[in-house]
């Protein structure tokens, strides 16, 4: 089918969402909540567009053939500096937020300022539940008090340590530390994972190898727990060729 | 599924590591070489030589089934299985998964990384000098 | 109690109750409505059925439901006469027996009197009643809700046998859309078409969902339904569940009405009892039955996708609707929600026809159900009126007429009180000028003018009403109210709450106005459910009726209705105080100082601006300054 964006003929898949064939089809829309990965949630507010003359979400439409999508309209764009104007106030030093202002000639920030870190789109509860599978984060609290936390704010025991969270988060104010043998976040500390072989620290946690299997993950047998250098040396050292001319690797 | 398919030759393999180096210059992070996708072991004498090591592209790949987001997909025209960074959310259970120690995690970025065949045309091929590799 | 096993013999049993009903025995309905239960009516209840029997006086005592007048409970009428008596006390029992019900004499201390001091001896005759069209409520006065019999020999379940007997879904539907009955809960969707895309729609089992999460603040009318006459709201959800063909129907109630839950509960057993609920109902292979999920107290689990999600046993959340809720609601399957007065509105449809229900109202709804407004509603009159409590009148009736009339007037007229502004639809609605008093309430007119008609809360405001503080009031509700989930209405309701609060305390910055504008257009367009789309209504209708109270607010640090405490000073006239001390004795914080017969004076410093002593002076000698004034005469 066909869409119409800013008055090119666009075409658009069954079933996505304007913002989906938008961005495929190489135009931009500013969005901080949407994940290709995920479900569109709608939270952010950012992704407006006029879908047939009336301002809405590109994220939670869904395109019908014909359907006419203007971008940048003066309407759509004093709404999006209006909610760009409100995150900015939540969020006062992000450097992606001001990239947005500059985009869309955003000013000084008339409202008081909340001095907080995150803009509470909740795509790091969204990420672990629904794709990492572990379920640790939740939304505390409601309103103007929502905050993202591990339920209680205590180390939850379903935190894996895989960091989704901090990556996916659009204005990265998710803060993890990690030494040689730990990683820290969310208050919760684990031991990274060691090639067996030659004692290098992986990305990974006994509680993530754990986790990956329970999604149904077939984990062959070999090689498991050791660094690629250490992997792939084992692969050789298994290989027919290999054995049979009875090389040695350095 | 691709036609083509990626041949490594280890007989022919001098283990000089040019094949290293070209991948790490076609996927460079900010002008910075990336983690070189192959790699050339070479074997303790008395036979010194070297043997190439690269992803095998599995039919049934374990860092797919890995993947939660389907990040990892087959590009049906090279054969390689790519990752789709938009989808990425750097779990990197790809990693954990893969049993060949084909899959790598960028040391500048943290973000994982694998052979993609230089979407068709692999540099290491271009540039072995002896011939070791091939993709037809 | 024997399962009805088919239409007719349910149809012929109500008859038969019908029919054994003495409308001459002596009745005397005592109302336990919430309101009245909380002024002692259980006492008064429990004392006529004592006595009654004790004396073996031939008479019927029934508890009903809510009356209405809840200003004045606790309720009692005696039938036939239908004697009104307001404010009964549990001494006044055995005077009501002797007197009235033997010796047919009124009490005159008991009967209503208007601010003109006119007694009303009938229910009917008294003004708060006389102007209603009392439909929904009809029987709420009359019936005891704890028993289905009494809901039945007012011909209860008889519209619900007729359609089965029918036996035709469809045609069920086309009455509901001929009748042009719309949504009592907000949005004003006509009812019938909902019906039909949920009964159109594909998809095992179909759900319909009651939404009894009544949250506005001041709004009670569905649980008075509730309380008052549940069988109504199963009667109506029963017919509604046999067009859609439905299987399981759920009524979501706010666990804060206990009462309209218990009522509820028995009334479902007693409908299962009576085999009007489960399998094979009727014998016409027709399997429903309700099942009851309680909300925790959210408002914006009174939202149909957030309301869905807590059913689900989620938080409650407003949810990206893919589909309609009519293809894909509850648990992905067809459902269909409507509001508790909906569903009571449909078992009349039945039994008195669609051109009695569409003689009723506004528009002309013969072509589509959104050309009009057909019905009664009921409203929850409540702040500066002589009688607050729920009136049910035709669509269309003037604001005059529910204000003045069955309101009869504003509260202390006599001190100088006059009508401002009435605000409609709850905390999302918006506040209505004078000069639109005469306009006919229907969905359309509300919404014409900047405001809804939401669940059907009135609150009337007075000229001592602050228009600044009613937007920050409801800004500050629905600032803890709002789920968080999207950023317009979350930090658009932080913002305008900081903005608003800055105003009422003389802060306030003209650039402010523009501000809000802003805030309030940005969060219309962008909101992503109704609780934010419309919750800045409050802001938007009054700026734009009230814009000046703004301004003075922000230039002249004036509140004109001297409300906001941080604005105003209070100030005793000197000649007209007569010394009689009761304002230095009611001073919470002894701010006021003088000897008997003698001037008094505010020491300024003390004072908290609480009014106390300007409601109790009887001289009219207290003065509220603010603004310039404040500087003029008292120099600071």
């Amino acid at each position: 089918m066909n869409i119409i964006i800013n008055g090119k003929d666009v075409a658009a898949r069954k079933g996505e969402t304007v913002l989906e064939a938008a961005l495929r089809e190489g135009y931009d829309i500013p969005h901080l909540c949407y994940h290709p990965a995920l479900k569109p949630e709608g939270n952010c507010r950012l992704c407006l567009v006029e879908v047939g003359g009336k301002v809405t979400t590109a994220c939670t439409t869904t395109v019908r053939d014909g359907m006419v999508i203007e971008l940048d309209t003066e309407e759509v764009n004093k709404h999006r500096r209006t909610v760009l104007e409100m995150l900015k106030a939540l969020v006062p030093k992000s450097p992606i937020l001001e990239e947005l202002s500059a985009k869309f000639g955003l000013g000084k920030v008339r409202l008081a300022s909340s001095d907080e870190v995150c803009i509470k789109c909740g795509l790091c509860v969204r990420v672990c539940a629904e794709l990492v599978g572990a379920d640790a984060l939740a939304q505390e609290g409601r309103g103007t008090e929502t905050f993202f936390n591990p339920p209680f704010n205590e180390p939850s025991p379903d935190c894996v340590g895989c960091t989704a969270c901090a990556f996916v988060c659009p204005v990265q104010c998710i803060k993890y530390e990690k030494t040689d043998d730990k990683i820290t976040i969310w208050g919760k500390t684990m031991d990274r994972l060691r090639c067996t072989k030659c004692g290098a620290s992986l990305d990974l946690t006994a509680e993530h190898m754990e986790l990956i299997k329970k999604r149904g993950t077939n984990l062959h047998p070999e090689n498991l727990n050791l660094c690629d250098t250490c992997s792939r040396a084992e692969t050789l050292r298994t290989m027919k060729t290999v054995v049979e001319s009875q090389l040695t690797l350095s | 599924m691709s036609s083509r398919i990626y041949y490594i030759y280890p007989e022919k393999c001098t283990g000089c590591r040019t094949c290293e180096l070209s991948c790490a210059y076609s996927h460079t992070i900010n002008g910075q070489p990336g983690v070189p996708r192959i790699h050339a072991y070479n074997t303790k004498p008395p036979l010194e030589k070297g043997i190439p090591v690269v992803c095998l592209q599995c039919d049934k790949a374990a860092c797919v089934e890995a993947c939660p987001t389907h990040a990892l997909q087959r590009n049906m025209e090279t054969g390689a299985i790519e990752v789709n960074y938009s989808l990425c959310i750097n779990c990197h259970a790809c990693f954990a998964a893969c049993p060949f120690g084909n899959v790598l995690v960028e040391p500048i970025t943290n973000r994982v990384a694998k052979c993609d065949l230089c979407k068709g045309s692999p540099k290491c091929v271009s540039f072995c000098p002896t011939g070791a590799l091939l993709y037809k | 109690m024997e399962k009805f096993k088919s239409p007719s013999e349910l149809e012929s049993f109500v008859n038969g109750l019908e029919s054994a009903v003495d409308h001459n025995k002596p009745k005397i309905s005592v109302c336990r409505g919430t309101g009245c239960i909380a002024s002692g009516a259980s006492k008064v209840s429990a004392k006529f059925t004592q006595v009654v029997k004790d004396k073996n006086i031939h008479a019927d005592v029934v508890e009903t439901g809510c009356h209405g007048f809840c200003e004045r409970g606790p309720l009692v009428v005696i039938h036939p006469s239908e004697t009104f008596y307001q404010k009964v006390k549990e001494t006044d029992v055995e005077e009501i027996l002797d007197k009235t019900l033997a010796g047919g004499q009124i009490i005159p201390r008991l009967q209503y009197r208007d601010e003109a001091k006119i007694a009303y001896e009938k229910e009917k005759e008294v003004p708060f009643y006389k102007d209603q069209m009392r439909v929904v409520f009809g029987m709420n006065g009359h019936i005891d809700p704890t028993r289905i019999e009494d809901y039945m020999s007012f011909g209860g379940y008889k519209a619900f046998a007729q359609v089965i007997t029918k036996g035709n879904p469809a045609s069920v539907i086309d009455t509901v859309v001929a009748s042009g009955l719309r949504g009592r809960g907000g949005a004003g969707f006509p009812a019938g078409l909902k019906w039909k895309s949920t009964a159109e729609a594909s998809g095992e089992p179909k759900y319909i969902i009651c939404n009894a999460d009544e949250g506005d603040p001041g709004a009670f009318m569905d649980r008075s339904i509730m309380e008052g006459n549940p069988h109504s709201v199963l009667e109506g959800m029963l017919i509604g569940a046999y067009a859609i063909g439905a299987s399981i129907g759920y009524i979501y109630i706010r666990n804060e009405y206990p009462l309209a839950l218990e009522r509820l509960e028995i009334a479902l057993n007693q409908a299962r009892e009576y085999g009007l609920l489960g399998e094979n109902i009727l014998g016409s292979g027709f399997n429903f039955d309700i099942l009851i999920s309680r909300g925790g107290g959210a408002f914006v689990c009174g939202e149909s996708t957030a309301l869905m999600e807590s059913i689900e046993g989620r938080v409650g959340r407003p949810r990206v609707k893919w589909k309609r809720t009519a293809i894909s609601g509850l648990w992905g399957k067809p459902t269909n929600i409507n509001n508790v007065e909906t569903w009571a509105n449909v078992p009349y449809i039945f039994l008195r026809g669609v051109d009695w229900y569409t003689s009723i109202g506004t528009g002309d709804v013969s072509k589509s159900p959104w050309n009009g407004s057909k019905g009664t509603k009921i409203f929850s009159l409540v702040g500066k009126v002589n009688n607050t409590g729920l009136v049910e009148v035709p669509m269309g009736t003037t604001l005059r007429t529910i204000v003045f009339d069955i309101g009869g007037g504003i509260k202390d007229s006599k001190k100088g009180r006059t009508f401002k502004a009435v605000q409609t639809g709850g905390p999302s609605g918006g506040c209505i000028p004078s000069e639109f008093l005469d306009i006919g309430v229907d969905f359309d007119e509300l919404t014409r003018l900047g405001s809804m008609m939401g669940s059907g809360g009135l609150i009337v405001m007075d000229d001592r009403t602050c228009m600044v503080e009613v937007a920050r009031y409801f800004v500050d509700f629905l600032k803890e109210e709002s789920c968080g989930k999207c950023t317009p209405c979350r930090e658009g309701l932080r913002a305008m709450s900081n903005i608003l609060n800055r105003i009422v305390r003389g802060h306030g910055r003209m650039e402010d106005l523009d501000l809000l504008e802003d805030l309030a257009t940005t969060m219309v367009v962008a909101s992503f459910c109704n609780l934010g789309q419309t919750a800045a209504n409050p802001v938007l209708s009054t700026l734009k009726y009230f814009r000046n109270e703004y301004i003075d607010h922000i230039q002249t640090k004036t509140c004109t209705a001297r409300q906001c405490t941080e604005l105003i000073k209070f100030t005793i006239n000197p000649e007209t105080c007569t010394g009689c001390t009761i304002c230095a004795r009611k001073c919470p914080t002894s701010a006021i100082s003088g000897e008997t017969k003698k001037v008094h004076v505010v020491d300024q410093s003390k004072c908290v601006q609480c009014g106390v002593c300007f409601d109790v002076c009887n001289f009219n000698a207290v003065n509220v300054l603010s603004g310039p004034e404040i500087k003029d005469k008292l120099g600071v």
